[in-house]
């Protein structure tokens, strides 16, 4: 018999996690959902950014929610130059997926070999104070460590969300989502826009970064798990809706976390990917989508 | 006809050439290196009937691999079988595996079959780690017959066997390329859409591919698990199998069979020395930021580079 | 003659999200006639084509192409069948020659053996022969509308959609494209011209559709069409 008590904590561990995955899988809301840029190294960036924090919190003692600040901005500037080389080696010569595809694998390996080569496949943790504080609401357990991910997640979707609401650049990508042309009429450099959104969508994934490193110790290999759970999230969240992908994620991690407890830690990939699966053969615009 | 006998004929004799060159080396070490560069001049040819000739990418090389070893594996724990059959016995599933992931998600775009296939490996090494009969997480022991007829050493005679699968999968491909079947998988890579409006069958032809390239990969891995002679899921779906695979096929160049099997023999061969001088860390990172370098800068690979591609070029 | 048209689409329905891109149109076509189908930008025009060439699925109604419901048909099994299109932008295959495109629907579609004479017909057919061994990214605008015939030629068709087939043409070159195009009605190929050009689809049309937001508006005489006030209305008063 499954005690209530354990089945509570499942389930509220669960949103904390997929709270977080949102934060992870937002950017690629926008870089996949609306830009239609197939980047799976985008885990991959967030693990750099888990490093990066890692770096700054080692040579600088900062915490992790402070090197996030740091850790946006360079992150923007990697995100327009990759977009600059994608756009120039493929999508300006029209339509060569599997290159694309291959580019972002590409990068997505180099990047797991360089941390290898740079810190080791050791497990890397963050030593912060509150890391291993839990708040105790009544038999139900809110680890820090899951909780403020969960909340710097929100901020991350709020940011994305006032992104593309609130800014001529933010309306306008949503708008090339879209109709280029229409877009290239109003004297709007579509390359650049698109630039912009993209180098945004990585700086997320940085940020996202930074609190994974809070969640748990970080490893180079790591970001392939969430290579499944980001496009699960994106395709099932209506791939362009950033309240949809916050539902997405929530349900995903709720899901995998019960997997992970009653079926086995060993499972818990498989789930996100399994959905992924489902939502393609049912009802590929997700539950959400346009 | 005679074409196709004619280049039949030149690709068995460059077969038996190399092999009768290594067994005159008189170093079973040899053997081993000339296995591993085999097993991907089949594994970079397979990929690229998929990926060089329709556009659709598969990451989940290692899955298909691993089905072919693990499938072999299961039925030598309830009968022993020469090694030939376990390798058809491999083909079949991996084959019927492939014709399936493309079955779930060929109607959609590109991107998600390629997931799917990310999915597909993931899965698979959760549902391998967990069956204890094939050894689970712990691994399973295969050990090499002592008896070997012929070839005097086993690791020959699998040399031969990868050999012959090499052989095989280069003339498959090279009638492919001349073949209406090839002009439709052109099609389709160019320009999808408008090949259905031609008149191309055009998830059919995808799933030929599909079910073709995986069946190939299954075949590469049936002997696998003697090759290591010890088989566990951590190694068997390593990605480096993947990124080998796509490597090799977009540096040698995706539009013919050269391409791959050029890929194949050059990153083969070199990683054979780098591992070994340097480390196999370094060692990817060179093979990975090459398939960067090429896909950017040198899209029509190292066959175009040298004006070898014939009238084909890629779309 | 059969007693029934060639294609008939029933009140057909296609939904984009709430959108109603088409809204129960009922639209025929004869065998060997030729019908314009105008309209505004996003009436439904391309729609229409899609949905009768089965790149796109209706929502609600019946496509009848000689006499059997195609509705769950593919868009190369409708081909086979007969009922081919081409597109607004020319879509060749890049990295083909102009005779290795030909050679795509001879080899898939075509339904009168395999012999290499149909190409070098198409070729001769469209004004290609001189051509043959270019590849798509050195023709001309006017050239590439000529290999989506070919294209559409070699594949046998019984009813051809052309989609704005003269867009971005100059006057001689638009007068090039119609003379093709009544070449293959002469052959027995019942088309319909989509097309914003007035003097093309009235000169080329025995019929004339028009589509307004989704519905038809009109369907008849084009001379008849033209004059009628809500027709003038629907493309004036915008």
């Amino acid at each position: 018999m499954v005690s209530l008590d354990l089945l509570a904590n499942a389930i509220v561990s669960g949103v904390l996690l997929g709270g977080f995955y949102a934060g992870v899988a937002a950017g690629a809301t926008i870089s996949f959902g609306l830009l239609d840029v197939a980047n799976i190294a985008h885990p991959a960036f967030v693990v750099f950014g888990a490093y990066g924090a890692f770096l700054l919190s080692e040579r600088f003692g900062l915490d992790p929610l402070v090197a996030a600040l740091f850790v946006v901005p360079v992150f923007y500037v990697a995100g327009a130059a990759v977009y600059q080389v994608y756009h120039w080696a493929f999508e300006r010569r029209g339509d060569d997926s599997m290159r694309g595809l291959a580019f972002f694998f590409g990068l997505m390996f180099v990047g797991e070999v360089v941390l290898i080569l740079m810190f080791g496949v050791d497990y890397r943790y963050t030593s912060a104070a509150y890391a291993s504080t839990t708040l105790k609401l009544g038999s139900i357990a809110f680890p820090l460590r899951e909780l403020i991910p969960f909340l710097g997640s929100l901020a991350i979707l709020a940011a994305a969300q006032l992104f593309l609401n609130r800014t001529f650049i933010g309306r306008a990508i949503l708008g090339v989502a879209q109709d280029a042309t229409a877009l290239r009429l109003m004297g709007a450099d579509p390359v650049r826009l698109k630039r912009i959104a993209f180098g945004i969508s990585i700086a997320l994934a940085g940020a996202a970064g930074a609190l994974l490193l809070v969640l748990e110790p970080v490893e180079p290999s790591i970001g392939r798990e969430f290579i499944g759970r980001v496009f699960a999230i994106a395709v099932l969240g209506g791939m362009g809706s950033l309240p949809g992908t916050w539902i997405a994620a929530v349900m995903l991690g709720v899901i995998e976390n019960l997997t992970s407890i009653f079926a086995g830690a060993s499972w818990a990939p498989a789930v996100a990917f399994g959905f992924l699966l489902l939502t393609l053969a049912v009802r590929p615009s997700g539950l959400f989508g346009r | 006809m005679n074409d196709f006998l004619r280049f039949f004929g030149l690709v068995v004799l460059a077969a038996c050439a190399l092999f009768a060159a290594m067994r005159a080396v008189g170093n079973d070490y040899v053997f081993y290196a000339g296995y591993t560069v085999l097993e991907y001049v089949v594994l970079a040819c397979a990929w690229n009937i998929l990926g060089g000739y329709v556009g659709y990418v598969n990451f989940g090389v290692a899955a298909f691999l691993a089905l072919g070893a693990y499938t072999g594996v299961a039925l030598s724990k309830i009968a022993p079988l020469p090694l030939p059959v376990m390798m058809l016995a491999g083909g079949v599933v991996a084959g019927l595996v492939g014709l399936g992931t493309g079955y779930l998600t060929l109607r959609l775009r590109g991107i998600f079959f390629a997931i799917a296939t990310l999915a597909l490996a993931v899965v698979l090494q959760t549902l391998i780690t967990n069956w204890e009969f094939v050894g689970g997480s712990a691994g399973v022991y295969a050990i090499r017959p002592k008896h070997v007829p012929v070839f005097g050493s086993y690791i020959a005679y699998m040399v031969f066997l990868m050999l012959t699968l090499a052989v095989i999968v280069v003339t498959v491909s090279r009638a492919i390329e001349t073949s209406g079947l090839g002009l439709g998988f052109i099609a389709i890579r160019d320009d999808e859409v408008a090949a259905e409006a031609t008149g191309v069958p055009t998830l059919q032809l995808k799933l030929i591919a599909t079910t073709l390239s995986g069946a190939f990969m299954g075949m590469a891995g049936a002997p696998l698990p003697y090759y290591v002679t010890f088989l566990e899921p951590s190694s068997a779906f390593n990605l480096s199998y993947a990124v080998n695979s796509i490597a090799m096929p977009l540096i040698g160049g995706t539009t013919a069979w050269f391409g791959p099997v050029l890929g194949a023999l050059l990153l083969g061969i070199a990683q054979q020395v780098v591992t070994v001088t340097i480390s196999s860390e370094v060692n990817l990172l060179i093979v990975g930021l090459l398939l960067i370098g090429f896909v950017v800068l040198a899209p029509q690979g190292l066959i175009g580079m040298l004006g070898l591609t014939g009238r084909r070029r890629s779309g | 003659m059969s007693a029934l048209p060639l294609f008939r689409a029933e009140s057909l329905t296609k939904r984009f999200g709430g959108f109603f891109a088409l809204d129960g149109v009922d639209f025929n076509v004869s065998a060997g006639e030729r019908v314009g189908l105008i309209g505004p930008n996003g009436s439904g025009k391309s729609t229409l084509v899609g949905c009768a060439s089965g790149a796109l699925r209706n929502d609600a109604g019946a496509v009848w192409f000689k006499d059997q419901r195609i509705d769950r048909l593919s868009p190369h099994q409708r081909v086979r069948a007969g009922l081919v299109r081409s597109f607004q932008l020319p879509r060749p295959f890049r990295g083909l020659t102009v005779v290795e495109n030909l050679r795509v629907p001879l080899f898939f579609a075509g339904r009168q053996g395999r012999e290499e004479d149909a190409i070098d017909e198409a070729l001769e057919f469209v004004g290609l022969t001189a051509r043959r061994k270019a590849m798509p990214q050195d023709l001309t605008q006017v050239d590439l509308r000529k290999l989506d015939l070919a294209r559409a030629t070699v594949a046998k068709p019984l009813l051809l959609f052309v989609d704005e087939a003269m867009a971005g043409l100059s006057h001689s070159e638009i007068d090039e494209i119609l003379a093709v195009l009544m070449r293959m009605n002469d052959g027995g190929v019942a088309i319909v011209m989509i097309e914003h050009i007035m003097r093309a689809v009235t000169a080329f049309s025995q019929r004339l559709v028009v589509l307004v937001a989704g519905r038809k508006l009109a369907d008849g005489d084009p001379d008849q069409v033209l004059a009628n006030v809500e027709v003038q209305r629907a493309y004036l008063g915008e």
